[in-house]
This record gives C-alpha cells, sequence and structure tokens, in this order.
C-alpha cells in the first residue's frame, strides 16, 4: 500500500538547543527526535541545507523514540536532552546523542520519569506539554518542572527523580509553564493562568485573560497557548490576544498586540528587550513592549508550535522555529530566516 | 572522237592514206613540195568563201554541160569538121573539170576544217555540260546536307535539367559563370549540362557504394538463409528422435498439432501470445480464452503480400517504373498513403477474454502494428450497471488497464524508432485509433524495447521484468486490478447516487451515527486540478498528472460544508485515494494551509488510511467507502469542537482539544461493543 509520504503532514511540536549551542533537537508527532549538528550553520555556510538533505548522517541523528506518542516538549541541560513523550519524561545523555552520531547506532535513553497516574480519570492523558528546569545556585540541585495533559504541573528533582510537588488547580490541560526566581506561571486550555510558589506549591494569583473585552477572541476560545515571565512582566496569549501584564497589577494589561493577525498563539516569549510570537499563522513575529511589530519572520509552517533560542554564550543566539511542515526555520538575526532544514 | 571523226571521213583516209603512200615513193623535195601545196591551199580555203565557190561551181557545171551538150550535137552531126571543135571543146571541158577538181578540193579542206571546228566546239560543250552535271549534283547533295543538319536532334534535349534557379543556387560560381550565362542561352545550357553531369557522377559514386553494400547485406541474407535451411533437416531429426518420448509420455503428435491453422497465419508476437495463453489454458484450467479474430483468406493475403513487398523493397527498390509512378502522385495523397501503410494493422487479432466470477469480464484485443512492430490493445470491459458519468469514465479502454504497471499509460509508442518514423511524417501516435501500446504488452508477446535510460524502464526491477513475460502472472495481474476497477465504479456507482454504499458495511463503518450527508460526487477535469495553487505541493508530493482521477465531494451538515477533491490514482488501491479538504462553516473558510485540524483531518484520511486498509482485510477495493465513511465521521467531530454552539456534541469523546496542538479526536478506539474517539 502507498499512501502520501509521512513527511507531508509532519508536524513538529518541541524544539530545543544543546546548552553548547552546537546541536538542535526537534520532535515531532510520529515520535521521532532528529538531532542537527550545527557546526556548519555557524560557520554561516549557505550549504548547510543541501547538506542536511544529501549527507544526512553526517550532520544529524534520527532518534525514534516513541512509536504512538508525540514529542510534546523537549529541553536540554549540561549533561541531558530531555523529552517529554505521552505521560513520560525520558532524559538521554548528550554524550550518548554525540557518541551515537559518530557510531551511527541508536542511543539508549539514559532515564525516564512517568507521570504519577491521577485517580479519578483512567483516561485521561498526562501529556508532557511543557517542560522547565531550575538550578538552585546554592545547592546545585537541578529540578525539572513539567506542565502536565492532566491539569497539573509537576516538579521532579533531576538527581533521582522523585516528584517533589505538583501544583493542582487548572481544569483543563496546561499548554505552557514559565519560571521566574521561584514564581512558577502555567496557562491551560482553561483559560486561566495561575502563578505558584514553587517551594510551597500554593497558588499566588490567578489571571483570566479572556474576561478582558480587549484581549478575548470568542470565536477562538478562552486557551491559554503560552506563558512567560521576566522581572516584571507576565507574556500570554493563545486563544486570546497576545497580552502583556504587569505583575504588581494583573487587573488590566499593559498592551495587548493586535498587529500579529493570528488565529492562536502558541509561542510567546521575551528575548532580551523584546517579545517574540507565533501561532496559527504563516509568520513569527517580534515585537516591542510598547506594540510595535519589529519584522515579522516568514515561516515555512502554516501554524507554528515550537520555538527554541541557544543560549550558549560562546556562539551569538539562534532562533528555531517549526511547526505543522516538515521543514524548520533557522534565523541568528531575528530579522528573517536565514536557512530551512528538513526533519525528514 | 579522233576516231570517230577518222571513220566519218572514210575518203579522206582513203585519200589521205593514198597521199602517204604516194608521198613515200615521192622524194623527200616533192614531199616538200607536197606539204607547202597542201598549207597554200589550206590558207585558200579559208580565205575563199564557200558560198562564192558554190556560185563558182554552179556556172562551170552550166558551162560543163554546154560543152558536153554542144559535144554531144557536135558528135551527133558527125561532121570530121567538127572534130577540132570537138577536141578544142574537150579541152575547155577538160579546164573546167580541173576547176572542179579544185573547187572541190577547196571544199573538201573546208568541209574538214568546219568539221574539225564543229568537233571542238562540241567537245567543249560536252565538258560544259559534264561540269553543269557536277556542279548540279554537288549543290543537291550539299542541300540535303544542310536539311540533314537542320533536322538533326542533339541528345541533350532528352536530359532532365533542374530548373535555372535552382541550378543558380546549388551549383558553384565556377560552374555558373552568371556573368557570361545570363545573357548567353547558350552557354548557359552547357553550364547546366556540366553541372548536371558532375551531379550525375557524384550520384553514380554513391549508388555504387550503396550496389556494394547491398550485395554485401544481400550475401549476408543468403548465408543466413542457408543456415536457418540447414536446420530444417536437424529439426526434422529431432521430431522423430523425440517421438518415443512423446509416445512414452502419452502425447502423441497428432494432439500436439492440433493448433488450427488460423494460429499459424498469426504475426510472430501474437502467435507467441497465443502458444502461451492455449498452454496456461491447458495447464491451469484458468477462466482465460484466448481467441483469434480475424479472417483466414485475408490474412494469408496479407502476409505474402507483405513478404511479397518485402523483396521488392530489398531486390529493387530503385525500379524507375516505380518512382515514375509515385511522381505523378501529388504529395499530399503520398504521405496519406505512407502514413497508411505505417500504421497498418495486421489482419488477425487475439483477443483474450478475462471474466470475473460475479459474471464481469475483460475482454483484451491485441493487434499488431506490422510496420510500427508494436502490439497495441485495445481493452473493452463487459459490465453490467454501471452508466454513471465517473464510472463510464473509469471504464473506458484507455483507462482501464493504466495503472497495471508505474507510469506504463500506453499513450506512445514503446518502440524509439517509431519516435523517428512518426515524426518524418508529421504525426503522433493516437492510441484511441490504433489501441494502447503499453510496455508489458511488449514484454507478453516477446518483444523487448527495454531502455535503461528512460524513466519507464528504470521502474522496473528484475523481478517485475520477469513478471512481465509470464502470462499466468499478467493475467492475474490483469483480473486483480479489473476487479478493483469494478469494485472502485460500484463505490462510486453509489456516490454518485449520494449514499454511501452498503458492501462490507460492518467492517468499514463505526458503531456511531453520522450526522453529516453526502450532497455530490462528481468526475471532474485534471484542468482543474493543475490549476489548483492549493495543489501545489500535493502535485509534487503524488506526482499527480493526466492519468490520475479527480472527483470533487461535497458534505453537508446544517450549514456546515466539506469540500473535498479526491485523487484516485490507476493503481487503486494500492496507491489509496488522496483527498484535500475545505470546509466552510458560516462566514469561515478552513483549508489544510489554514487550519491546523483540517490538516490533521487529511492526515485522518490520507495518511492514517493504513488503519482502514489493515482493517478490510481481503476486501481491500473497498478503501474508497471506508475513507468517505471515516471522512463523514472526521467532520461530525470537527464541527462539534470547534462549533460546539451550532453543532450538539453527538459523538462520544473525552477531549475537544488535547496537547499543544489542539489536536481534535479523530481516531477510534473500540470499548467493548460500542467505541469512542480520541486524540493520536
Amino acid at each position: 500500500m502507498k499512501t502520501v509520504d509521512k513527511s507531508y503532514y509532519n508536524t513538529v511540536l518541541s524544539a530545543a538547543f544543546s546548552s553548547c549551542g552546537k546541536y538542535l533537537a526537534c520532535g515531532n508527532v510520529y515520535g521521532d527526535i532528529v538531532i542537527y549538528k550545527l557546526s556548519a550553520l555557524s560557520n554561516h555556510s549557505v550549504e548547510f541545507f543541501e547538506e542536511g538533505l544529501s549527507k544526512a548522517p553526517k550532520n544529524k541523528i534520527l532518534l525514534q523514540a516513541s512509536k504512538t506518542c508525540h514529542i510534546s516538549s523537549l529541553i536540554s541541560n549540561d549533561q541531558f536532552l530531555i523529552a517529554g513523550i505521552g505521560d513520560q519524561i525520558v532524559g538521554w545523555s548528550w554524550n550518548d546523542l554525540i557518541n551515537a552520531e559518530s557510531s551511527n547506532s541508536c542511543p539508549k535513553s539514559a532515564w525516564n520519569i512517568s507521570i504519577p497516574k491521577s485517580s479519578d480519570n483512567a483516561d485521561t492523558h498526562a501529556d508532557v506539554n511543557a517542560l522547565k528546569i531550575t538550578q538552585n545556585a546554592e545547592t546545585n540541585l537541578s529540578i525539572l518542572y513539567a506542565g502536565c495533559g492532566d491539569n497539573k504541573v509537576h516538579s521532579f528533582s533531576l538527581e533521582d527523580g522523585r516528584l517533589l510537588r505538583s501544583y493542582a488547580g487548572h481544569t483543563d490541560y496546561i499548554h505552557n509553564i514559565d519560571i521566574k526566581d521561584n514564581v512558577l506561571v502555567s496557562g491551560s486550555e482553561d483559560g486561566f493562568i495561575r502563578t505558584w510558589d514553587c517551594r510551597t506549591s500554593e497558588m499566588i494569583n490567578l489571571l483570566e485573560p479572556h474576561r478582558q473585552k480587549d484581549v478575548c477572541r470568542n470565536d477562538l476560545g478562552p486557551w491559554i497557548g503560552d506563558v512567560s515571565l521576566n522581572d516584571d512582566w507576565l507574556l500570554c496569549g493563545g486563544g486570546v490576544r497576545l497580552s502583556l501584564w504587569n505583575l504588581r497589577n494583573l487587573t488590566f494589561p499593559m498592551s495587548v498586540f493586535k498587529k500579529t493577525k493570528d488565529d492562536g498563539i502558541h509561542v510567546a516569549k521575551f528575548h532580551q528587550d523584546q517579545i517574540l510570537a507565533g501561532g496559527m499563522a504563516p509568520y513569527f513575529s517580534v515585537l516591542s513592549y510598547n506594540n510595535e511589530l519589529h519584522t515579522k519572520i516568514e515561516s515555512s509552517s502554516g501554524t507554528i508550535y515550537s520555538y527554541a533560542v541557544s543560549s550558549s554564550q560562546n556562539s551569538s543566539a539562534m532562533l528555531c522555529i517549526a511547526g505543522n511542515g516538515n521543514l524548520m526555520d533557522i534565523s541568528a538575526n531575528f530579522k528573517f530566516r536565514e536557512y530551512v532544514i528538513p526533519f525528514y | 572522237m579522233v576516231r570517230d571523226t577518222m571513220d566519218r571521213h572514210p575518203k579522206l583516209k582513203r585519200g589521205d592514206s593514198k597521199t602517204e603512200n604516194s608521198l613515200k615513193i615521192l622524194s623527200t623535195d616533192s614531199n616538200k613540195q607536197y606539204l607547202k601545196v597542201l598549207n597554200t591551199e589550206e590558207k585558200e580555203a579559208q580565205s575563199r568563201s564557200g558560198d562564192a565557190d558554190t556560185t563558182i561551181f554552179k556556172e562551170i557545171c552550166e558551162k560543163f554541160r554546154e560543152i558536153i551538150k554542144s559535144i554531144a550535137d557536135l558528135k551527133s552531126k558527125n561532121d570530121a569538121s567538127n572534130r577540132n571543135a570537138i577536141l578544142h571543146l574537150r579541152v575547155d571541158a577538160s579546164m573546167l573539170f580541173l576547176k572542179m577538181k579544185k573547187l572541190n578540193r577547196l571544199e573538201k579542206f573546208r568541209l574538214h576544217s568546219a568539221r574539225e571546228k564543229l568537233h571542238d566546239t562540241k567537245r567543249q560543250v560536252d565538258n560544259l555540260h559534264l561540269q553543269w552535271q557536277n556542279l548540279l549534283y554537288e549543290t543537291h547533295h550539299l542541300k540535303k546536307e544542310i536539311s540533314n543538319c537542320m533536322s538533326f536532334k542533339s541528345k541533350d534535349e532528352h536530359i532532365d535539367l533542374i530548373p535555372v534557379e535552382e541550378f543558380y543556387e546549388s551549383a558553384p560560381e565556377t560552374i555558373t559563370r552568371p556573368e557570361i550565362t545570363k545573357k548567353d542561352r547558350h552557354r548557359l545550357r552547357l553550364a547546366q549540362l556540366e553541372w548536371e553531369l558532375t551531379q550525375r557522377k557524384v550520384l553514380a559514386e554513391t549508388c555504387n557504394e550503396l550496389m556494394i553494400e547491398k550485395d554485401k547485406t544481400a550475401s549476408e541474407i543468403r548465408k543466413k538463409k542457408d543456415r536457418i535451411e540447414n536446420l530444417i533437416p536437424m529439426i526434422k531429426n529431432i521430431l522423430s528422435a523425440t517421438k518415443p518420448v512423446q509416445e512414452y509420455l502419452g502425447l502423441s503428435s497428432s494432439q500436439i498439432q492440433t493448433e488450427p491453422e488460423l494460429a499459424q497465419l498469426l504475426p510472430p508476437p501474437l502467435y507467441f501470445l497465443s502458444i502461451q495463453a492455449n498452454a496456461m489454458e491447458e495447464a491451469t484450467g484458468d477462466s482465460v480464452k484466448l481467441t483469434i479474430i480475424g479472417d483466414k483468406d485475408s490474412a494469408a493475403r496479407f502476409n505474402t503480400a507483405v513478404t511479397e513487398s518485402i523483396a521488392v523493397e530489398y531486390s529493387d527498390s530503385e525500379d524507375e517504373g516505380q518512382s515514375h509512378h509515385h511522381r505523378r502522385k501529388t504529395k499530399s495523397q503520398i504521405k496519406e498513403e505512407k502514413i497508411k501503410k505505417l500504421l497498418t494493422k495486421h489482419p488477425l487479432s487475439a483477443k483474450l477474454q478475462i471474466s470475473l466470477k460475479d459474471g464481469n469480464s475483460l475482454s483484451i484485443t491485441f493487434h499488431h502494428l506490422v510496420n510500427l512492430r508494436i502490439i497495441s490493445i485495445i481493452p473493452v470491459a463487459n459490465t453490467k450497471g454501471f452508466d454513471g458519468l465517473s464510472c463510464r469514465h473509469l471504464l473506458e479502454s484507455r483507462h482501464l488497464l493504466n495503472g497495471l504497471y508505474d507510469k506504463d499509460y500506453g499513450e506512445r509508442s514503446p518502440n524509439p524508432a517509431n519516435t523517428y518514423q512518426l515524426e518524418q511524417l508529421g504525426i503522433e501516435y493516437n492510441p484511441l485509433e490504433l489501441g494502447l501500446p503499453y510496455f508489458w504488452v511488449q514484454k507478453l508477446c516477446g518483444l523487448d524495447f527495454t531502455n535503461r535510460n528512460r524513466p519507464v524502464d528504470q521502474a522496473l526491477d528484475r523481478k517485475t521484468n520477469a513478471e512481465q513475460r509470464n502470462i499466468s502472472v499478467i493475467v492475474q495481474k490483469v483480473r486483480q486490478h479489473f476487479r478493483s476497477v469494478v469494485d472502485l465504479c460500484e463505490q462510486i456507482q453509489d456516490f454518485e447516487k449520494l449514499f454511501i454504499p452498503m458492501k462490507n458495511r460492518d467492517i468499514i463503518s463505526y458503531p456511531v451515527k453520522t450526522a453529516c450527508t453526502l450532497l455530490k460526487w462528481e468526475l471532474i477535469s485534471w484542468d482543474r486540478i493543475s490549476t489548483d495553487p492549493a495543489f501545489e505541493t500535493l502535485l509534487q508530493n503524488l506526482d499527480l498528472s493526466e492519468y490520475d482521477r479527480f472527483f470533487e465531494t461535497i458534505f453537508v451538515r446544517n450549514t456546515a460544508k466539506l469540500i473535498a477533491k479526491v485523487i484516485v490514482k490507476p493503481n487503486y488501491p494500492d496507491m489509496t485515494p488522496v483527498f484535500s479538504i475545505r470546509i466552510e462553516n458560516g462566514s469561515k473558510k478552513y483549508n489544510a494551509q489554514n487550519n491546523n485540524n483540517v490538516r490533521d483531518m487529511e492526515k485522518e484520511v490520507n495518511f492514517y488510511v493504513e488503519e482502514l486498509y489493515e482493517k478490510l482485510g481481503k476486501q481491500k477495493n473497498w478503501i474508497l467507502t471506508a475513507q468517505m465513511n471515516k471522512l463523514a465521521i472526521c467532520f461530525d467531530i470537527f464541527l462539534e469542537c470547534t462549533d460546539r454552539d451550532n453543532f450538539p456534541r453527538e459523538k462520544l469523546f473525552y477531549h475537544h482539544v488535547r496537547g499543544r496542538s489542539r489536536s481534535l479526536p479523530f481516531k477510534f478506539v473500540t470499548r467493548g461493543k460500542e467505541g469512542l474517539f480520541v486524540q493520536r
């Protein structure tokens, strides 16, 4: 039997740069993770795209992580590449992955954590939609936070995989989370944004963007696709419009961004003094805090689901955007797409 | 002439001879004297007039008569006195007589000289006459010569020369010399002839070369013929040697040779096919029947005509009479004739009948295009009840067997030589008229045009290559394909009547009601697909072409509408149909580009079709219905999840949306007797 090629309906749900900035990992709906070596790219070689196609084994590793589940989230730290696959969080050691590239074998996962099953409904899917890592500067302990399909955020110790806390309160699944200085923020399909105290798992604030006339979009629903925090501000978007809120006064939005012209926000991030946003629109927006649209980066996908920025000190920051397509766009200047690389 | 005059003057001669005799007697002095006398006498005769002498002679004669009379008178008187008188008279008379003699002599001289003169003149006249006659003759002869020359026919008039303009164009300057020939027609002609000569020399040379080549080929052919003829006794020997074996195996030779005479008249490729088909029929008892169609006599005539024409073509193709014959025809006529000749079909054709268990049958007629050297087929489906527009399109001869092998659409001739032949006549291969020359048909009939450079051949691996030579595999494949087409027609017929077919319902459908209804199913043209920008990526991904079939179907539920373009590849169901979906709900229009849920829906129907495919088991041909069913349910779910106010939830599912991509629950899982829909 033959039919449309697998890559035609590929959707890339997650992306993450390695902490060294040399590798880019992307996960899709078929349960595959692709890891690209970016050395060629950092040299600003234009041939990267072609090389990526023809000499695929040289520059990429294809990891078949799961046969049935999506790779909903990816994150990386110094040691591990961590993926949310179904109700599992799976970690691979970067060393194994890099060795696998040269030996051309399929690396085994280093560890995995199961999301605890909630007792009330057996059929609830605890998808791991969002992953975040914090590192305590004093104790040097890493904590992994997972925003899940069981409407909760769970935190795990990365040392032993122990469940530390669960942050319960949302009535629908968690789309995304963010952490800043012991404040955890979660955005959910139910239309609410909750901020939590990391250390006590108590809720600090409840934000309902869809109650705001300006922010609400009735035809798209109240859901929150992404939330971000920085020192003073909270950024959110989804079915509701992309909006910026002052953390000290969450009654009214500081600004509502209408220039993105999207049908739903899936990515809303702070980057330096800019705001990055993407979603159900064929481009990625770069905006200023005071509602100026800096650039529209054209995207190869119709809807953008995943976003990653390399944070290495050695090289300049790099942006990866992907979504419902086989192609992923890469930009180093945050102004236009410089490279297009295929997943398969 | 001198003798002649001598004869005329015998007296003179006698006299001459007398004088000569006397001259001899006379002394030389007297002789001189005599000659002197003769000379003076001659001169005298010349100086005197003859007429005067005549009168003198007459007077003398008168006087002489008078004297004689007087003598007679005197004598009669008989008187003696008279004697004196008589004597006197006698003397007078003698004197007279002398005078007379002298005159006579003179006269004789004159006559003689006159005669001589006459004779001279006469001779002169004769001479002149002769000269005149000579000249006359000469003029006559010259006149004749001139007229001969005038009427002389030069050979160059029979030589066909090229027209003058062409001559100036083609011939080199050294021959044409236009500065001279333009003025002088004769020089022009000469130049033309010269050019013709050089041309002919060149042509003669090439002719010779070709003749040599021809002789070589002929001798080769002869050698090969001899070899083949030598094989005959060997084959006969083998046949006779194998007889005991055949008898031992229970095959009498008569049984083997029961093949009808008609088969022997088949062209070799079709004969090859018929033998294979018969063998297969005997061996497997398969419900395949091969019949030979055509008139025996016309086939026999055709066969001999072909061998003769080949002989003519090779022995004296440069026959002048024939070429003249051709020249008389107009160009278009010749071309038409050539086209007709090139596209000739052998009068015999083989018909392969393949029937299905349900009574539908497929007959494939194999034609041999003698001069194109290929086999073409015309498949005809004998089915009942398929009268819808889409079905009729599917069952058309030229679409029926397109999907049997990849990229083998029977549109162009597989024989590479044909491309050139057809191009030369400015025509293209017309499969509607001549039949479909599929590649596998050629292989099946023992013809091989494999060319590794062509994509259609590259697509063949070794296995399919061998498979195409095997009639039983081909028949199996054709039957299977025909089965799939018939099943497809059955489904499409129902879609056109706007209901989802009930057959195989238990496998295909879900234990849920569909709320949307089928509103439309129609065939659409390739143009509408190829110009649709929404198909740009699918076109490449699926390698779409005009050989694929396209349909448009519409589902409705209340005000919402789903419009799907359905692509059915010729190798259905190996390649499953592909849907391209558009949804209109109120003022909103969704498609796979602007809405991920519609994209997921397409993915569900197009990509996850393998789940349906496995579920169908042996009923793979019903995949289209399964997909349509799935599409209807997906449409319901889409509406129930995205427009909850207008479309009450009827389907069972846990979450409207799930995951980062907010996907909809399109996947069905069974839970006991019932089932529910979940996200992937």
